[in-house]
């Protein structure tokens, strides 16, 4: 922790605004949630109704909530997954330091302007049926690319505009872990005729374990809730709500079905998914880390 | 590199570009479409061109969005959002991280707990709850009085303070100004500090506040630019929350308003995506040409 050089009454004035946000936007929709999660708005005004459980037990009580809370953690996997296999692969390429490096490294952080829901609306277009690059094939073999009806698709879509908008951070970060790799290991292993790619497996990939594992956890815990501008502007959780993810339920029910308690019992569950995957994330990896270097 | 292995760099630089394309396909596309007439679009069908059109088809569509959408206002309003988030936010983490090193106490080890707690919550997973603080910014307060009946006691009624900031700047941003991860880069950033400095200010007799203005802002000011730029993109790049926190067209940010225009119905069959387009390119180009300007600041950022 710091050095606590000062004792005074002034660290609470700069501690202030922390606490009163914390506090205000931080600390009390939890607990909102939590309230809500158990409770029911009576329908004439009034005070809220106790309800136990019940909230809960209505939002499980058809299999399609449990469905989507499956959908959604596979979805979280494979989008980390996906998205850093392509960023390794990008900052190994980059870490070689041949020509073109540095403009590469540029227009690859690109990305990081677009919001996550122009990315959407481009890339629904872009990948559209009838509009789109696949247009052409579609005109000879119907429905060979079909992101509206067929869920295969839809799903590819959405993963394929999930690595573009996630390409720069995990990308810096990598690419970062791999310069500071010292050069004399390299050269150990190749004198003792290490491949570079038995070097990649034994040098590499261990040393930057730390920033695996930091991306992995952004990354994943990021697809909780980061699907959500995705799927509302390419899928609009279709074909036939096999694209609802859990966020998007959640603003479904709060925001269009006006049913706060059933949203508020969702957004509990998503933090307990959230920080579940988090301290798992911690067990698991934490031990293996070799911070040392 | 170590060996000479012109296999290996062809594959980098295969990977590279193969990258480079994939960032750059999706802004090529949003340029071919956007520099195409509406009327050109449907009559060749509706399908996505893939060579550029012309600057006249550019202009036209460029008038049309600023005469028949909201979205010029509403880029406004992303410039608004950005700037109060980068302030906010950068003040915030600056302050919070000051309090957390430089300070004893026990409020200390709660405040860091705190900023702990938010980096592990998924961002936005709280709007619904925080739709009704901000429809209500009193609701704690207010929550805390009426606990068991505490303030109808006191003073025989319960208390019932309103305040909605749904659909203002304010509301919009305020939540949004919490930024834990740019806490922990000032934590970092300042414990690299060497005491003996905050020693010689001390026996100088400078306190607190002096120490912190005259001493560490100048320091920490590149930090807080690197950390302003990224905050502002950020910012100006917010989907959900304001989606959620506003009705308002007029003072919606634009990306809002990209999607409502994406979702208008125009009654043809196809949709006017040249116009689409060019909005999202007027979006996007500030943020754009910030991050290319900017690279380096970004990537030291993205890092910390």
């Amino acid at each position: 922790m710091g050095n606590g050089y000062f004792k005074s009454w002034q660290g609470y004035l700069y501690a202030s605004p922390c606490v009163i946000f914390l506090i205000l936007f931080f600390i009390t929709p939890i607990i909102t949630a939590f309230y809500w999660s158990f409770h029911l708005e009576s329908p004439f005004g009034g005070h809220a109704q106790y309800v136990g459980w019940g909230n809960y037990i209505s939002l499980f009580e058809d299999g399609e909530f449990f469905n989507i809370i499956i959908r959604t953690i596979i979805y979280m996997v494979i989008a980390g997954v996906t998205v850093m296999t392509v960023s390794l692969a990008l900052a190994l390429a980059a870490d070689r330091a041949i020509r073109g490096t540095t403009v590469a490294g540029n227009v690859l952080l690109w990305p990081k302007a677009f919001s996550v829901a122009s990315v959407g609306v481009i890339f629904v277009f872009i990948l559209d049926p009838r509009m789109g690059l696949m247009a052409p094939i579609n005109e000879i073999y119907p429905d060979f690319w079909n992101p509206r009806t067929n869920v295969t698709h839809a799903w590819i879509s959405l993963y394929i505009a999930n690595i573009f908008g996630n390409i720069p951070f995990n990308f810096v970060i990598l690419l970062a872990g791999l310069q500071a790799i010292p050069d004399t290991l390299h050269r150990a292993g190749a004198l003792d005729g290490a491949t570079p790619w038995r070097r990649l497996w034994d040098i590499q990939m261990p040393l930057i374990t730390p920033q695996l594992f930091v991306t992995s956890l952004i990354e994943i815990n990021q697809g909780l809730v980061s699907s959500f501008p995705l799927i509302e502007t390419m899928t609009a959780g279709g074909p036939n709500d096999a694209t609802v993810m859990i966020t998007y339920k959640m603003y479904e029910t709060g925001f269009v079905g006006l049913d706060l308690s059933g949203a508020a019992a969702q957004t509990m569950i998503v933090l307990l998914i959230g920080v579940t995957i988090a301290l798992i994330q911690f067990k698991l990896f934490g031990k293996h880390i070799k911070y040392e270097r | 590199m170590i060996e000479n292995t012109r296999s290996i760099n062809f594959v980098s630089r295969a990977v590279l570009l193969l990258g480079c394309l994939y960032v750059l396909a999706p802004l090529y596309f949003v340029l071919t479409a956007s520099s195409i007439s509406y009327e050109e679009f449907t009559r060749t069908g509706g399908i996505l061109p893939t060579q550029l059109g012309s600057w006249e088809a550019f202009w036209g569509n460029l008038e049309l969005a600023f005469t028949t959408t909201n979205i010029p206002r509403q880029i406004f309003n992303s410039a608004v959002v950005g700037l109060l988030i980068g302030v906010g936010g950068v003040s915030f983490a600056i302050c919070t991280a000051y309090a957390i090193v430089f300070f004893g106490g026990a409020v200390r080890r709660l405040v860091y707990g705190m900023v702990i707690m938010v980096l592990f919550v998924p961002g936005d997973a709280l709007v619904v709850p925080l739709y009704q603080v901000a429809s209500n910014i009193f609701l704690p307060i207010n929550a805390l009085a009426n606990l068991f009946g505490f303030w109808e006691a006191l003073f025989g009624y319960e208390l019932e303070l309103r305040l909605n900031i749904l659909n203002t700047y304010g509301g919009m941003t305020l939540p949004l100004m919490i930024e834990a991860g740019g806490t922990l880069v000032f934590i970092q950033y300042f414990r690299t500090i060497p005491p003996t400095m905050v020693n010689a200010a001390r026996m100088d007799g400078a306190g607190p506040t002096l120490f912190f203005k005259d001493m560490l802002l100048p320091q920490a000011i590149k930090t807080a630019a690197g950390l302003f730029i990224i905050m502002f993109v950020g910012g100006w790049n917010q989907f959900f929350w304001p989606l959620v926190s506003t009705t308002d067209e007029n003072i919606q940010p634009a990306v809002v308003g990209l999607r409502t225009l994406q979702y208008t119905d125009t009654g043809d069959i196809d949709p006017n995506i040249p116009l689409i387009m060019v909005c999202a390119l007027m979006i996007t180009i500030l943020p754009l040409i910030i991050t290319a300007l900017n690279h380096r600041v970004i990537a030291r950022g993205v890092k910390l």
